[in-house]
């Protein structure tokens, strides 16, 4: 019995590392890692590393305004005589904590949702999907700009914007996947033998359907961050004088032929991460995919 | 799913990667000398004269006419006869008599006449729209004979100023006074002026060509046609002027306005403008019900940095709500300095030594770029005294809405560009402070009986230097009690080829340049 447990142990964790090593042998994916971990980095310890943190929070410096990259701001500053480093090391913050809580709001109504639909089936199911279906017939970015004009331009309001069209893809997605476990035959034997039905939701189909989740949910925080930093750019997402790199573009627009580092390098910045998240995402879905794993396998 | 994904994602970046790029794509080529390009930023809201109360102005100018121009400033008389030869006021100021000058035809076959004359200005009064109110002193209008015309007001009022104005004040052909607005935004015009609009495509192209039988003739050099591409991005107008793609341009990024002048191809013209800003405090609702707090703010803002950043420099702090230039202007009038140690002190004795344990909520049209550059400068500043602040662009309409359902519950400091309907002070000081029961225009919510009868009194005076007297009285009123930051009058500029000559700026009539005026050598 104790053996068991323990073989059991050791195998899921063999698993797991099994899993990560197939996700990184790919060098491609290992590069997108290698950016997302930086960008978590700069923004967990956006205070220490930004040399002029204050001036990544927003405060002005009119007595060097719009100086270009050198040694003291190594890519310049901007119309406010603010260093664009600092900058783009403050807005990483607000871009990757967009990102994941967009995420964590779609991904926790989203797949319930998907959960219900998918298990109990027959008018419950119509119900959410046509819904979902409805949301899903507005092109996403309009209808964010949409709500963001009617509630006023701030970052909270934006975050909900993106967050309202976008669930209906996970419930789509969870449904999809749960209708064909439940047909399979460890869900029918434990039905047999008298588990509840929310028992047979929560351990036996949610875990089996979530790989697809977790590679959309990857990709999608790319996508995420682009949306905020395009509302940004419109002017309705975060507000200055925080630093956005949406907004932050958006501001040099204004200096683009001669000051060209405010928005290259802001653009630049929504560029990598976005890559990150793409290379990491397509990592762990080629991984996760048992029609490609072979590649990954040993000879 | 995972397809459509990926194109969303690609149409997302080419958005933002197209914008950052677009202003690569200026084109080159040599301009012939008989037609001008005039790269714009100003949409058309209204064809309508009568209606037209916006930036369509700058096209409405050449297309009509009033009575009588404004002159520009340093000129050597207040006004320039246009359909109007001269006029006559009489001495209790309520009878003004124009006699209309002979042989004018409009656009489309019509000729002038005192009846003509009658029908606009009734049409526009009729239809109430746009700046109709500044009609409101009209008791009646009477067609004497074919070539006079005479106003009789219900009060005394400057009506030459009035007959005068950039808006509800253009004379419209016998035809188009019988057509709708419908008619006008379908892209007609009735117009007497000396340009034609031959073709129009929303917020993309408007091509005017010259009107034969206009009445001043096209002896000299003139161009035969004008093109005004409405170009949003000023990154791209700078471009269009390098390129010679365009002669004239009313918007360049700051920054390259600074150092225009280096350029070899083109130069900047700054006029006068009577545009100004101004920062205006709830005055019903804590803290900036008090007069202390208010004349701390007036203290703490840093003037220069604002010009410096919003107006590229172009601008100079303002003395009192009226503009430079402007009738009613006073220059010795008291101005408030950056001063932070005074504001403090201002702070201190208003009872918030510590500062002030609310937020104020700052809000400003998100059209407008200089509002949203001098924003956080307005943050710091206030920072500094102890006032946190919150920032709220709003789409200007939203602005508005939240003014007007004001003083409770509303915005504690709006942000507003003003300029005049038409060049009497009068209309600024009672829109902008005069008591409202229900908030349209006055965004401060002051309410100060002696002040709306001083300004009332100072109306109703022909005689100018006791006018100016008093409202000069009254602009001390508002800077002593400061329910508003006046923050700068702005320096209007425009941009042009070297070659471009005769462009000239009259603030009356902003951002409106006279294209008849204009010739390339």
């Amino acid at each position: 019995m104790k053996e068991e447990v323990l073989n059991k142990r050791f195998r899921r964790t063999r698993d797991a590392f099994r899993a990560a090593t197939r996700v990184f042998r790919n060098p491609v994916t290992t590069f997108g890692a290698l950016i997302l971990v930086l960008l978590i980095a700069t923004a967990l310890f956006a205070p220490y590393i930004a040399p002029f943190p204050d001036q990544g929070r927003g405060l002005s410096n009119l007595e060097e305004r719009l100086a270009p990259p050198s040694l003291r701001h190594p890519l310049g500053t901007d119309n406010l005589g603010r260093d664009i480093l600092s900058r783009l090391i403050f807005g990483a913050r607000i871009s990757l904590k967009a990102a994941l809580l967009v995420v964590s709001i779609v991904v926790l109504v989203g797949v319930p949702l998907g959960l219900i639909a998918g298990y109990i089936g027959g008018k419950v199911d119509e119900f959410i999907m046509r819904f979902a279906d409805m949301i899903l017939a507005f092109p996403s970015l309009l209808l964010a700009i949409a709500i963001v004009a009617s509630l006023g331009p701030n970052l909270f309001n934006a975050l909900i914007a993106i967050s309202l069209p976008w669930w209906p893809w996970y419930t789509r997605l969870m449904r999809s996947q749960v209708v064909t476990v439940k047909e399979s035959p460890f869900i029918e034997s434990a039905r047999a033998v008298g588990v509840s039905s929310v028992r047979i939701m929560l351990r036996h189909i949610l875990p089996n359907c979530l790989s697809p989740i977790i590679v959309q949910a990857t990709l999608d925080m790319g996508y995420i961050v682009l949306s905020i930093a395009a509302l940004g750019f419109l002017g309705l997402g975060t507000q200055p004088p925080a630093a956005d790199w949406g907004v932050m573009v958006s501001d040099g627009r204004e200096f683009f032929l001669k000051q060209w580092w405010i928005s290259t390098f802001s653009g630049g910045a929504i560029f990598l991460s976005v890559l990150g998240f793409n290379l990491v995402g397509d990592g762990i879905r080629e991984a996760m995919d048992p029609k490609i794993r072979w590649r990954f396998q040993r000879n | 799913m995972q397809p459509y994904i990926k194109n969303r994602k690609t149409l997302m970046t080419c958005v933002v990667l197209a914008v950052l790029f677009f202003s690569f794509s200026a084109q080159g080529a040599e301009l012939p000398k008989n037609l001008m390009v005039f790269a714009s930023t100003d949409s058309v809201t209204t064809w309508d004269p009568s209606a037209s109360y916006s930036v369509e102005l700058s096209y409405m100018a050449n297309i009509y006419e009033p009575l009588i121009w404004v002159s520009p400033p340093g000129s050597s008389k207040p006004f320039q006869p246009a359909l109007a030869e001269r006029y006559e006021v009489s001495t209790d100021g309520l009878t003004w008599t124009f006699y209309l000058r002979k042989g004018v035809t409009f656009h489309d076959g019509g000729t002038l006449s005192a009846k003509t004359v009658k029908d606009s200005f009734e049409r526009t009064m009729r239809m109430g729209k746009g700046a109709a109110f500044i009609l409101n002193p009209i008791k009646s209008i009477e067609a004497v004979d074919d070539n006079t015309v005479r106003f009789v007001l219900k009060n005394p009022a400057p009506f030459d100023r009035i007959a005068a104005s950039a808006y509800a004040a253009w004379i419209i052909s016998p035809k188009g006074a019988g057509k709708d607005r419908e008619w006008f935004d379908a892209g007609n015009e009735a117009g007497s002026g000396p340009y034609m609009l031959e073709s129009y495509k929303p917020d993309e192209e408007i091509v005017f060509k010259k009107f034969d039988g206009y009445w001043r003739g096209w002896k000299g050099p003139h161009f035969d046609r004008v093109v005004v591409k409405i170009v949003k991005e000023a990154t791209v107008a700078e471009q269009m002027l390098d390129a010679g793609a365009a002669d004239l341009a009313n918007r360049v990024p700051i920054e390259s306005s600074r150092h225009f002048n280096d350029k070899k191809c083109c130069e900047r013209i700054v006029g006068p403008s009577f545009m100004n800003y101004a920062l205006h405090l709830n005055t019903q609702v804590s803290p900036f019900d008090n007069k202390k707090v208010r004349q701390a703010v007036s203290y703490a803002v840093p003037y220069k940095d604002m010009i410096d950043v919003g107006l590229g420099g172009l601008g100079r702090q303002a003395v009192g709500p009226i503009p430079y230039g402007q009738f009613g202007h006073d220059d010795t009038l008291f101005q408030y300095t950056h001063d932070v140690e005074k504001a403090r002190e201002l702070m201190a004795e208003a009872g918030y030594p510590k500062g002030v344990d609310r937020t104020v909520l700052f809000t400003y049209a998100s059209e407008n770029a200089v509002e949203k550059a001098i924003a956080p400068l307005l943050k710091e500043a206030l920072a500094a005294i102890g006032i946190p602040m919150e920032i709220r662009p709003m789409i200007w309409s939203a602005q508005w809405d939240l003014v007007k359902s004001g003083p409770k519950g509303a915005q504690d400091i709006a942000a507003l560009l003003w300029w005049p309907t038409f060049s009497d002070p009068f209309e600024t000081l009672y829109s902008l402070w005069h008591i409202e029961e229900k908030p349209d225009w006055n965004f401060s919510y002051y309410r100060n009986p002696d002040f709306d009868k001083t300004i009332k009194a100072a109306y109703s005076k022909t005689d100018a230097s006791e006018a100016r007297k008093l409202y000069t009285k009254a602009q001390q009123m508002l800077i002593e009690d400061a329910p508003s930051v006046f923050l700068f009058d702005v320096e209007q500029p425009v941009f042009k080829r070297k070659e471009l000559k005769g462009v000239v700026v009259n603030p009356n009539y902003p951002r409106a340049y006279s294209w008849y005026d204009m010739y390339k050598d």
